[in-house]
């Protein structure tokens, strides 16, 4: 819309706009409305069901505001934004097929303030469909825009995954890394980082356990903990990578989130630790090398198989064991002073006796 | 009487305990099992629908049958977890007790573990270690689907009884709450060459028991402040605005919670000054939370910056969405 003006236009145009300024954009653009607040669930779903069938379900929505709203819901497509299982929301496009597939009961309606409203949601597989399917399904208020200035609205997204069980599903995943953020903590929480990649060609979830131990065979009597591992069931689409991290935060003393008046408190947007001394738990005083054994399984469509991998960190409280050597050479420079202090004091007694003999 | 308390023992047997009854009992033991027997007996079960009766000595060593847990589902908010207390009734307090799950009517059982996740062997724990009247977790239960749970006791050897009857309870649907407010925000009017901050602040509040946290993503219908009547955008941009010639976009500039979170702005709408995140008609993330979160508050404002070039229209206009998503 830029175009080169000649300067004499330009310079007019310029005028008519500094003295127009003022109708650019009115002071208010639009009554402040009350705003939109929804609440819906499922957040996710997985739906399994063959090609040549259908697969439904319902989903929940509720307006919490206190007027009605009408309602709309509108389609998105969505892949893998990142390893934390954050969808990459697509518009729909016309090679998105599989959107149409889906239909809603209702598929718009007036919400009524604080009551839920079931939306059936049913795919109707076609017997060409094959693999998984990735729908996301938006209720949008319906919102008159204004016709200057800003409109603000918003929606709720609910994810559904669709498993058409195909023949040429291939369902594998692997260790791509287990690590922890550092090899050597003074306290706990331990963060224990699973990078999980699916190579397979359909999404699936893999779920199980981090089983600690001092002990580098991390035989069943020696584990000390077990810290359990996506524990939601959270899915990982074929091609990527999804990263589950978990803590291991059994310990004394150990850094948990700051609260002052029951609410977290922040800093630059990250949580704020603070070292909890809970003497009642002092037999968890966490000193020395640790071993970590990782044990996901998930379902290759026949049987569950277990995935695994091992590491091992050590936790060392250098700060209290450099204060019980202080302790401890306090002590011993106390009882050498004091032995000195016997030993010369019966020295004197030995003089003053030598001087009065 | 004393020599009831007497054990009988010769070279080729020893009896390790006596019941009063028509035959004796003995007990054999090896470092992987125990057994106790009997003879000289009725022996036999009874049952119906609603009891089971064994006959023999051995039987009434036995303690009673715990009765049914209390189970909660949080008044309806947990959705991967049940609470569950042991009713321990008359038991002693030195019973231990194991904790027997089901979703399907103990077709398939788990048993749960002193951390709350649920496994293949029964884990016998005192009451207290249990949680006592508080209770305990279950965790890593599937959502919206009911789930059966029975309790077994034991108090030393030969002891243990058969779980009992069970209690039932239902986890919820994780559920993501999003409110904004309000639906319009005050730019003023745009005088050329200004960075020019909204007056009023739109305030995003989200609210989420989804473990894996939610974000909330930002869509413009136009990408920018567009004026139909003269056909022109003034597009949205990430950067600073004082640097450039025009530009529309968001900024955050708070964000907080009560519990969980953090709920944290995300880059490039986390700056400050005239840096701003752009106004696209593809979303874009604007806040995240890494975890379940309560309450989470943040307030965002625009800003916008006309050139002397821009055609002067009182349309400039755009609908900007915020969607709410939790993770799959």
């Amino acid at each position: 819309m830029k175009k080169a003006f000649p300067l004499l236009v330009e310079l007019c145009l310029a005028a008519v706009v500094l003295v127009a300024s003022a109708l650019v954009l009115p002071s208010r653009v639009m009554a402040a409305g009350i705003g939109v607040s929804l609440t819906t669930s499922p957040v996710s779903e997985v739906l399994v069901s063959g090609p040549g069938t259908t697969a439904t379900t319902t989903l929940h929505v509720q307006n919490n505001n206190t007027l009605p709203v009408p309602m709309t819901i509108k389609l998105y497509t969505f892949g893998a934004a990142g390893t934390t299982g954050r969808p990459a929301l697509q518009d729909a496009t016309p090679a998105d097929t599989f959107l149409s597939w889906a239909h809603f009961s209702p598929s718009s309606f007036i919400a009524q303030p604080d009551i839920p409203v079931a939306v059936t949601m049913t795919i109707d597989i076609p017997k060409t469909a094959a693999l998984g399917y990735n729908y996301g399904i938006a209720f949008v208020p319906t919102i008159s825009a204004s016709n200057s200035g800003v409109t603000v609205n918003g929606s709720n997204l609910i994810l559904i995954l669709l498993d058409t069980s195909s023949g040429n599903e291939v369902r594998s995943v692997q260790v791509a890394s287990f690590t922890v953020t550092k090899k050597l903590y003074e306290y706990l929480p331990v963060t224990f980082n699973v990078n999980i990649h699916n190579n397979g060609n359909i999404f699936l979830p893999a779920s199980g356990d981090i089983f600690i131990s001092k002990s580098a065979n991390i035989a069943p009597g020696t584990i000390i903990d077990t810290i359990a591992v996506n524990n939601s069931q959270g899915n990982i689409l074929p091609g990527t990578n999804r990263v589950f991290q978990e803590q291991w935060s059994d310990g004394f003393p150990v850094f948990l989130p700051k609260e002052i008046d029951g609410h977290a408190i922040t800093k630059h947007n990250q949580a704020v630790y603070q070292l909890n001394w809970n003497f009642s738990r002092v037999d968890k005083l966490r000193f020395g090398k640790y071993y970590a054994k990782l044990v996901l399984s998930y379902s290759n469509g026949e049987r569950p198989v277990p995935v695994m991998a091992v590491l091992s960190f050590w936790v060392v409280p250098w700060k209290l064991l450099l204060l019980l050597l202080l302790f401890i050479l306090l002590f011993i420079g106390l009882i050498i002073f004091v032995i000195l202090l016997v030993h010369r004091m019966r020295k004197l007694q030995k003089g003053s006796y030598r001087r009065h003999g | 009487m004393m020599l009831f308390a007497a054990f009988s023992a010769s070279n080729t047997y020893k009896l390790n305990s006596y019941s009063i009854g028509p035959g004796g009992t003995n007990s054999a033991a090896s470092s992987t099992y125990r057994t106790q027997s009997n003879a000289g007996e009725i022996s036999g079960t009874g049952n119906s629908t609603t009891y089971t009766e064994y006959s023999g000595a051995v039987q009434t060593e036995q303690l009673n049958v715990p009765l049914a847990p209390t189970l909660s589902n949080g008044s309806g908010t947990y959705y991967n977890e049940l609470q569950f207390t042991i009713n321990p009734g008359i038991l002693p307090s030195d019973t231990t007790y194991a904790v027997a799950v089901s979703p399907n009517n103990f077709v398939t059982t788990y048993y749960v573990q002193g951390i709350g996740i649920l496994g293949g062997t029964p884990l016998y724990q005192t009451y207290t270690a249990w949680g006592g009247s508080s209770g305990s977790y279950m965790t890593g239960l599937s959502y919206s689907s009911t789930y059966e749970v029975k309790v077994a006791a034991m108090e030393g050897f030969f002891t243990n009884t058969e779980f009992g009857p069970y209690a039932s309870s239902t986890t919820t649907s994780p559920s993501i709450s999003l409110s904004i407010s309000p639906t319009s925000s005050n730019l003023g009017s745009l005088t050329a060459g200004s960075v020019i901050t909204s007056s009023t602040n739109i305030n995003a509040s989200l609210t989420t028991d989804a473990e894996s946290g939610a974000n909330v993503f930002v869509y413009g219908q136009y990408g920018g402040l567009h004026s139909p009547s003269k056909g022109y955008t003034i597009a949205g941009v990430s950067g600073n605005l004082a640097a450039l010639s025009e530009g529309f976009g968001l900024q955050g500039v708070s964000a907080t919670q009560s519990s969980g979170g953090p709920l944290s702005l995300v880059s490039p709408y986390n700056q400050s000054a005239n840096n701003v995140g752009i106004d696209s008609t593809v979303p874009y993330r604007i806040l995240t939370t890494p975890q379940e979160v309560q309450s989470g508050s943040s307030v965002i404002e625009l800003q916008a910056k006309s050139a002397n070039t821009d055609l002067a229209a009182s349309d400039y206009q755009d609908l900007l969405t915020f969607t709410a998503s939790a993770a799959f």
